[in-house]
């Protein structure tokens, strides 16, 4: 998030600047939770893709935070472990262990496992998208993929009856996702918080209630792509046969969709008017944005080192 | 769940109801093949004869996925298509051109990221996006082979090299810098080039398998020696992401295509580390160029952009020939004044320098310096000849010249003129000499133009206020006496620019600076009128006459801040001048110095950016040619060649070189094979259904999020043609409609809006002879200084005088803070007046209607809390002479009807009952409902009454719907409706004379899959078709392309 004059397009953006998160995303996760109660009686968590982290304040916020007014005494008590993971580095938030890592690797699955101690998961989110290139099958491609990913770490550290949150994106082939999904959990919803935009294609997949499929065992181990992974999981993913290589339509199947947050709530497509006042003191982001890849090109444009077609002698 | 039918397993043919005639968008894969072009336009396959600019076939290979890749083996008779998990084998030329044939549906079960074919041509290697290669036999269409090296994570880029039998390389790209380049056969990794950073968009192994050439998020283009794995240098010059690389001649050179719309050339210098930039090509338009390859016999290459446009560039033109020999050929030769000295033997004074040059038809150029020496490059541009040196033209002169007729004048600041005329061998052949007598100042300009076959006009200009421009008319032989004229000068600042002159009405019209310009009638030398600071902008930097009859022409000139319009000038018959402007528009490219319609009637302009020069075809969007030649502040001079070969010369200064650049004739017929659509997203298309071409083609004006309003036509077969893309916008467009006109006028109207509440109202006329033209009449002042609203949609109604005379609209607007504005618009005074101005909430308004039932207005408006509206302002509207400004007070329905936005909606009027409205609402919750409306004749009460309810209309977004109008007065109604999941589908709703239950109901009648992502946006009409008698309906497709289907009954 930097400091804009995106504040006034959209209000959660100033809030979320507001109120101490990370990215406007914050409100996603919240709005999502008040429609769902997703961290109710919620102990053990994986926030994957996390950084810069605002999922992982919420979980903090709401699961750590509230977790201390509890009676740390009573033999019901479980103490909350909250586990973020990304490929980048993050910023250390108060309850939640962060591991720099690629989720689909073993290792990570294993250093989950040992935080909560042996235990599995009740909740696992990601709120993780690519960078979009533009060609739209493409990214909705790479958008799945990160899905999968997440997916299969999820089906071999989430309990039985757990639950499974990510972000989507609602093109061309998401009814196959639903499908398949669908196979994994009781329940798949698609959901769609009044703080994500409405003229955007982002919602999150809900999926409730996990079920692990009979006859299946998830193993993650390196060197084995998404596809291997899901292979023989019966979740109605195409199976690829050397010798017959027409291949066969999947299943599609449109999950509901429910809108969450209150109507009363902000209007992430609204422009708001902003008190004079407010709008002269611009707020500082919460977190400065990493560098991206590109920061040496943008440097020599700066100092006019960029080439220009300019035969030089 | 249901889903209301998935779309047809065939994709098109045995869809009942909608039928594909064409589709434009994202190209995102080409190859040369032979003497064709095969690019990818979605899931069809377009196949071009390059040279004769023509399009064999269009085809489809797969039923969904769009073709990302074309392989081509060794013995140039086979073929693979990919693209996403599909792909194809093509055996041979006839199964390739032969436009019925059904090609088998592969696939596997990753996304493909490269294919190629073996050594041998038996098998083909197939590697897909997490490093695997699949081995395919070519005879049996089986995996004979898999292998993979390693990491299987996810590739953003991957290709394969075959080198010989026993050797190919796979080059794989990784999404966070690392390049992997492995041995297929020997299974062991090669190289692990480190250096990028951010994900690798595209790698490629030199054909010898010495280098590997990739690319990145992080902007760069680096080229690796793969025996070492060193970096051996790395090429910065792309404003952005880099999508693709191509090597070429003889793996010296690099051909790159990047979002930022630009294609280059690299060149790799030994010990340098610096890969070289020699040529920058903006082809396409927009955002993102995504695929190009490389002819290295022709120096010829080849470029595909999301604009739809595939475009060729002519290699050779980086390295024109440095010995001119015709006009035909490209070439380019600079003389230093030293030089030209030396050959003519003639001394050149310290400081002397070419005051101008012209060229002749006769293949030379005369030129004049400082000195008043006069010079001539004959013999094909090879022969420097010295003619003679007149001391009156010492310091300072003026040349002016007709090509044509071989004829240059010298003009001396006291208004000595020297004509010369020069014969078709380049020999001086006449010298005459006129004196302009009683001057009481000194020239300071002179211009010249055509007055017929015979003669040519001599305008000048001396600043003294008692001298009158004087006018010159001589004949191009020199044979007669000169006559020579005064003209009355404005009284107004005015500095001479440019020239015009109308042959039918004998009118003169003269430019100046500060877009000031005069018009003459030369029959009575009297000034007709003058425009004053006619339009922003400063200098009108050229005037011609493009269209003209009697007492009327057509105009067309440009201003050097980039403004070019087309005036009409009407004299009446009283005498006085009317102007009007038919159509206006801007480019973004620097300076404009010029235009001119070509030989098929398409707009050329040519000006400086930066410092370049160029020349642009502003009705189909590309640059002709450029020259680097150091920027406008120089003698230069812009000739045309032959206009129909696009063969140009621009001569120019260029540090103390007289540079002459000669394009010669294209070689190829056309530039541009296909001209595409919008560079980005299509968000609204709105076709002008009550009026048809000559051709039976219909208008259309489509917004996009490039900012840019087209207005197009779409024939009855699918074809469609850009004729203006207008730049007034600044912001992403939200909303284009076309609003009713008046009977029988041959004008018509369209409003367009964006962000920063822009809103233009766009007055349009068909042309006979220049064709469609279109010119923003009128603008709506934003409300604030800082304008940040979105105006999200909008309505008109037609308000007419007592004699049924269109006098203006109201016009409501709804916008992204919830404000809900009813103007009314003055079309004589293009005033608009607001009216009634109130707020909904504060979330977003979407969507919004006037609803005229029963002699009472009433408003509708859907927002993003997924509620509808609707207000009765029929008190509000007619006591409309009230001083304050209104709010709405009526509120009758208030009614959440979605979960979350309203995205579209139809209202149909039931046809066995005048009081009922159906409301059709798409919403972002997937869901379709039919809301009734029963307006009751004696309370003022609507009742409202969910007719049908569909959940699961599509399984994402509806974004829009359209009435279909052949079914508009029958037992049933049709609407189109598009979603984000790409899916067309058709819903009827029932209408019964006695209402029965499933009078309303929604009944999904077909349902289609478009290639158009992003798809957001829809219009219909009837069109006529000349093979059949009777009319059909054809429905555009708006989104990351535009597709024409046709709504068969």
């Amino acid at each position: 998030m930097g400091k804009s004059s995106k504040d006034k397009r959209d209000l959660y953006y100033r809030k979320a600047k507001e109120e101490g998160w990370r990215a406007r995303s914050a409100f996603k996760l919240l709005q999502l939770n008040e429609q769902f109660q997703l961290f109710k009686g919620v102990r053990r968590v994986v926030d994957l893709c996390a950084a810069p982290g605002s999922w992982s304040q919420v979980l903090s916020r709401e699961i750590y935070q509230k977790a201390k007014l509890e009676d740390t005494k009573l033999e019901s008590y479980i103490e909350p472990k909250l586990v973020a993971v990304d490929l980048q580095p993050m910023s250390p938030i108060e309850g939640v262990t962060t591991i720099q890592a690629d989720i689909t690797h073993p290792r990570t699955m294993n250093k989950i496992l040992s935080v909560f101690g042996g235990e599995k998961a009740d909740f696992v989110c990601s709120d993780g998208a690519p960078d979009v290139t533009g060609l739209h099958d493409l990214d909705e491609y790479i958008q799945a993929q990160l899905i999968l990913s997440a997916l299969q770490l999820t089906c071999c550290i989430l309990k039985e009856g757990g639950t499974f949150v990510a972000k989507i994106f609602r093109g061309r082939d998401i009814d196959l996702m639903y499908s398949q999904l669908g196979f994994l959990f009781e329940k798949v919803v698609c959901a769609k918080p009044r703080s994500s935009r409405g003229t955007s294609l982002e919602s999150f997949i809900v999926c409730i209630g996990y079920k692990p499929r009979l006859g299946w065992k998830p193993t993650l181990e390196l060197d084995k792509s998404t596809e291997e992974f899901f292979q023989n999981s019966g979740i109605g993913r195409a199976q690829l046969n050397k010798n017959d290589l027409s291949f066969p339509l999947e299943e599609r199947i449109i999950a509901p969709f429910i809108a969450c947050g209150d109507l009363s709530s902000y209007d992430s497509d609204a422009t708001y008017t902003l008190d004079k006042n407010l709008e002269r003191l611009s707020l500082d982001p919460v977190q400065m944005p990493t560098a991206p890849p590109y920061k040496t090109a943008l440097e020599m444009k700066r100092r006019g080192n960029m080439q220009l077609a300019v035969r030089k002698k | 769940m249901n889903a209301h039918l998935q779309p047809t397993e065939n994709g098109d043919n045995s869809s009942p109801i909608l039928r594909p005639l064409s589709h434009y968008g994202p190209v995102v894969a080409c190859r040369f093949y032979k003497e064709f072009v095969l690019a990818s336009n979605g899931p069809n396959l377009k196949i071009y004869r390059y040279l004769e600019d023509e399009l064999v076939l269009t085809k489809r290979i797969f039923k969904e996925n769009k073709i990302h890749g074309i392989a081509i083996s060794h013995d140039l008779t086979r073929f693979a298509l990919y693209g996403s998990r599909s792909f194809t084998v093509v055996y041979g030329e006839k199964e390739l051109f032969d436009e019925k044939f059904d090609h088998l549906q592969l696939g596997v079960n990753d996304w493909i990221k490269s294919m190629e074919f073996s050594y041998d041509d038996k098998v083909v290697y197939l590697l897909t996006a997490h490093n695997v290669v699949f081995t395919v036999d070519l005879g049996t269409l089986k995996i004979i082979d898999e292998k993979s090296f390693k990491e299987k994570s996810i590739l953003y880029s991957g290709s394969i090299q075959v080198l010989s039998q026993e050797k190919v390389l796979i080059a794989a790209g990784t999404i966070s810098g690392g390049v992997f380049v492995w041995d297929l056969f020997e299974n062991k990794l090669i190289r692990n080039l480190v250096g990028h950073e951010g994900a690798i968009f595209d790698v490629k192994i030199s054909n010898d398998g010495n280098y590997c050439a990739s690319c990145s998020d992080d902007r760069s283009v680096k080229i690796w020696d793969l025996s070492t794995g060193s970096n051996l240098a790395t090429g910065w010059g792309h404003n952005s992401r880099i999508w693709n690389l191509c090597w070429y001649d003889n793996n010296k050179k690099i051909f790159s295509q990047s979002e930022d719309c630009t294609s280059r050339s690299w060149i790799y210098h030994e010990d340098n580390d610096l890969l070289y930039c020699e040529a920058v090509y903006e082809t396409n338009l927009g955002k993102h160029i995504w695929c190009g390859d490389v002819n290295d016999d022709f120096k010829i290459a080849v470029t595909g952009g999301a604009d739809g446009r595939l475009m060729l560039i002519n290699l050779k033109s980086l390295e024109p020939s440095l010995n001119p020999s015709f006009q035909n050929n490209c070439w380019k030769k600079q003389f230093s004044m030293d030089v030209i000295s030396e050959l003519t033997k003639v001394e050149i004074e310290k400081n002397e320098i070419f005051k101008n040059y012209v060229d002749l038809n006769n293949n030379s150029i005369v030129c004049i310096t400082s000195k008043g020496k006069v010079f001539i490059l004959k013999d094909n541009y090879s022969k420097w000849e010295f003619l003679y040196q007149d001391l009156l033209y010492d310091n300072y002169s003026l040349t002016n010249y007709f090509k044509e007729e071989n004829l240059v004048t010298f003009t001396s600041s006291k208004g000595t003129i020297s004509a010369l005329k020069f014969d078709d061998n380049s020999g001086l052949s006449k010298k005459v000499t006129i004196k302009i007598n009683n001057l009481k100042g000194k020239i300071t300009n002179v211009l010249t133009t055509k007055k017929n076959d015979e003669n040519f006009l001599m305008f000048m200009e001396s600043p003294n206020p008692k001298d009158g421009f004087m006018l010159i008319e001589a004949n191009f032989e020199l044979t007669t006496e000169p006559i020579i004229t005064s003209l009355g000068k404005p009284e107004t600042l005015f500095v001479l620019t440019c020239l015009a002159y109308d042959i039918t009405n004998n009118w003169l019209l003269v430019g100046s600076r500060h877009t000031t310009f005069v018009l003459y009638d030369l029959d009575t030398g009297k000034m007709l009128n003058v425009w004053k600071k006619f339009c922003p902008g400063d200098t009108i930097t050229s005037m011609s006459i493009i269209d003209s009859s009697y007492g009327k022409v057509i105009l067309m000139m440009t201003v050097r801040d980039g403004l070019y319009m087309y005036l009409e000038i009407r004299k009446d018959p009283v005498g006085n001048i009317l102007t009007k402007i038919i159509q206006n528009n801007r480019i973004q490219r620097g300076f404009l110095e010029g235009g001119f319609l070509n030989h098929k009637k398409e707009l050329i302009l040519y000006g400086f950016k930066s410092h370049t020069f160029f020349l642009w075809n502003e009705t189909r969007q590309f640059e002709i040619f450029k020259e680097i030649c150091g920027g406008a502040h120089r003698i230069w001079n812009f000739v045309i060649n032959d206009c129909a070969n696009d063969n140009y010369k621009f001569i120019y200064n260029k540090s103390a070189h007289l540079v002459i650049r000669n394009t010669g004739n294209a070689i190829f017929k056309d530039n541009c094979l296909d001209n595409g659509t919008h560079g980005r997203e299509i968000r609204n298309v709105t076709i002008l259904s009550n009026y048809t071409r000559k051709n039976g083609g219909k208008l259309f004006i489509s917004g996009a999020e490039d900012t840019c309003v087209r207005l197009s036509e779409i024939l009855p077969n699918g074809e469609v043609n850009n004729f203006w893309s207008l730049r007034r916008h600044v912001s992403g467009l939200q909303k284009t409609k076309f609003i009713k006109s008046e009977k029988d006028e041959k004008v018509f109207y369209c409003i367009t809006t964006a962000a920063r509440e822009e809103f233009f109202l766009w007055e349009i006329i068909d042309h006979p002879i220049l064709g469609p033209l279109i010119n923003c009449y009128a603008t709506l002042e934003p409300s604030s200084a800082e304008p940040d609203l979105r105006i999200m949609d909008f309505d008109t109604l037609p308000i007419y005088n007592s004699k049924q005379e269109l006098q203006g609209y109201l016009i409501l607007n709804v916008y992204s803070d919830s404000s809900i504005k009813i103007f009314e618009f003055n079309l004589n005074k293009r005033r608009f007046e607001l009216l009634i101005e109130d707020r909904y909430t504060t979330c977003c308004l979407w969507d919004t209607r006037f609803i005229l039932k029963n002699g009472k207005l009433f408003v509708m408006v859907g927002a993003t809390d997924g509620y509808i509206s609707i207000w009765d302002i029929t008190f509000e509207i007619s006591d409309i002479r009230k001083e304050n400004i209104q709010c709405l007070q009526k509120l009758l329905i208030r009614q959440q009807i979605h979960q979350s936005g309203i995205k579209t909606h139809t209202l149909i009027q039931h046809p066995y009952d005048y009081n009922i409205l159906d409301l059709v609402t798409g919403g972002d919750d997937n869901a379709l409902v039919n809301t009734r409306l029963v307006f009751s004749e004696i309370s003022n009460n609507i009742t409202l009454e969910i007719k049908s309810f569909k959940e699961n209309a599509a399984s994402s977004t509806i974004t829009s719907s359209t009435l279909i109008p052949s079914y508009k007065n029958g037992k049933y109604a049709k609407i189109i409706v598009t979603s984000v999941d790409q899916r067309l589908r058709v819903w009827r709703i029932d209408y019964h004379l006695d209402s029965t239950s499933n009078d309303g109901e929604l009944v999904c009648e077909d349902c289609a899959y478009t290639t158009v992502a992003d798809t957001g946006c829809s219009d219909v009409c009837l069109i006529e078709d000349k093979q059949n008698i009777n009319s059909k309906c054809i429905a555009l497709i708006g989104g990351a392309g535009l597709s024409c289907w046709e709504i068969t009954s």
